[in-house]
């Protein structure tokens, strides 16, 4: 049996420890990967709790012998795609809006951190963000998250040749973005590696 | 300060560039407290829920009485008294004479059912 599989055994018993424990961790991962998919602090929260409560509605499905964290990435991954083609146009409550202007706010100073971050790293990131979805969700599921390609195509249901494929023309159109950019040229893209 | 390693190839550069920039703007990320709150508020009504069909699943035919009596007065207004009483069954009009006749009574079943004269046609055009 997995280690999850012991907390899952226990959460299907009704225990709210065991839940608690797993929320303890893998919420941060898992948040992690759905800010850098949506960039939206409260869409990212909104998703993280969505995600674990189909985790408590379907503790008793999952196998005992698998790690959790991927299939909490395909929830969230799935649930973060229904958001940014569907919910994200969708009109909101005035109560919607009060708690995003709410999780902003609390947000602010990470925010202002961002701004006066790198202005490469911040390239990049913008050169990622205009990547399809497909190939946005691969670059995070790898670079950031640290999957192997095997577990990423397990995540996302796809056969591994899909997933490689996918993170090969992800990685080449990163590298068009950034050398058209002229702040990644020669020596400078080789300076990360010292720090 | 090396900034350059001779070794290392423009796609592991590349790669490494991506990974820090990533790593950089989200490892520090956190969900705020009030989502684990809201987590627990949302459990609590899912087992509340749960409960409630549990409750609904184990109750005993019988506690269900008024709800099956309810339909049967309900499909026996949608028949109407007239379309099975003894008289429409042997009268010489077809069926779907019968029928047409019972649905044309049918609005006014529950007014006939306190009639006095019950189970009689009531020719009223």
């Amino acid at each position: 049996m997995h280690e999850d599989g012991y907390w899952l055994e226990r959460l299907r018993q009704g225990d709210k420890a065991a839940f608690e424990q797993l929320y303890e961790k893998y919420s941060k991962p898992l948040h992690r990967a759905v800010l850098a998919i949506t960039r939206d602090h409260a869409a990212a929260e909104e998703i993280l709790q969505e995600s674990f409560v189909r985790l408590y509605k379907h503790a008793a499905k999952l196998d005992l012998d698998r790690p959790i964290l991927p299939w909490l990435h395909r929830v969230a991954i799935n649930l973060s795609y229904n958001w940014l083609v569907r919910d994200r146009l969708r009109f909101t409550s005035l109560d919607q809006l009060v708690e995003r202007w709410r999780i902003r706010l609390t947000h602010r100073v990470e925010i202002e951190k961002e701004v006066e971050q790198n202005e490469r790293v911040s390239t990049v990131r913008a050169a990622i963000e205009r990547l399809s979805f497909d190939q946005r969700v691969v670059i995070i599921l790898f670079y950031l998250q640290g999957f192997s390609l095997v577990e990423i195509a397990d995540i996302l249901n796809v056969p591994l040749g899909t997933a490689k494929s996918r993170l090969h023309y992800a990685r080449k159109a990163l590298e068009r973005t950034l050398l058209s950019d002229a702040k990644f040229t020669g020596e400078v893209i080789y300076e990360p590696l010292s720090s | 300060m090396n900034r350059c390693r001779p070794e290392s190839t423009f796609r592991d550069s590349f790669d490494q560039w991506i990974a820090w920039s990533l790593r950089s703007a989200f490892t520090h990320a956190e969900p705020s407290p009030e989502v684990w709150d809201k987590l627990q508020q949302r459990v609590q009504t899912l087992e509340r829920t749960a409960c409630e069909r549990r409750s609904k699943r184990t109750k005993p035919l019988l506690s269900r009485a008024p709800s099956i009596g309810h339909w049967l007065k309900f499909v026996w207004q949608m028949v109407d008294e007239h379309t099975v009483s003894s008289e429409a069954i042997w009268s010489p009009i077809s069926p779907n004479a019968r029928l047409a006749h019972a649905l044309c009574y049918r609005n006014a079943s529950l007014w006939l059912a306190s009639w006095p004269v019950l189970n009689k046609w009531m020719p009223i055009y």
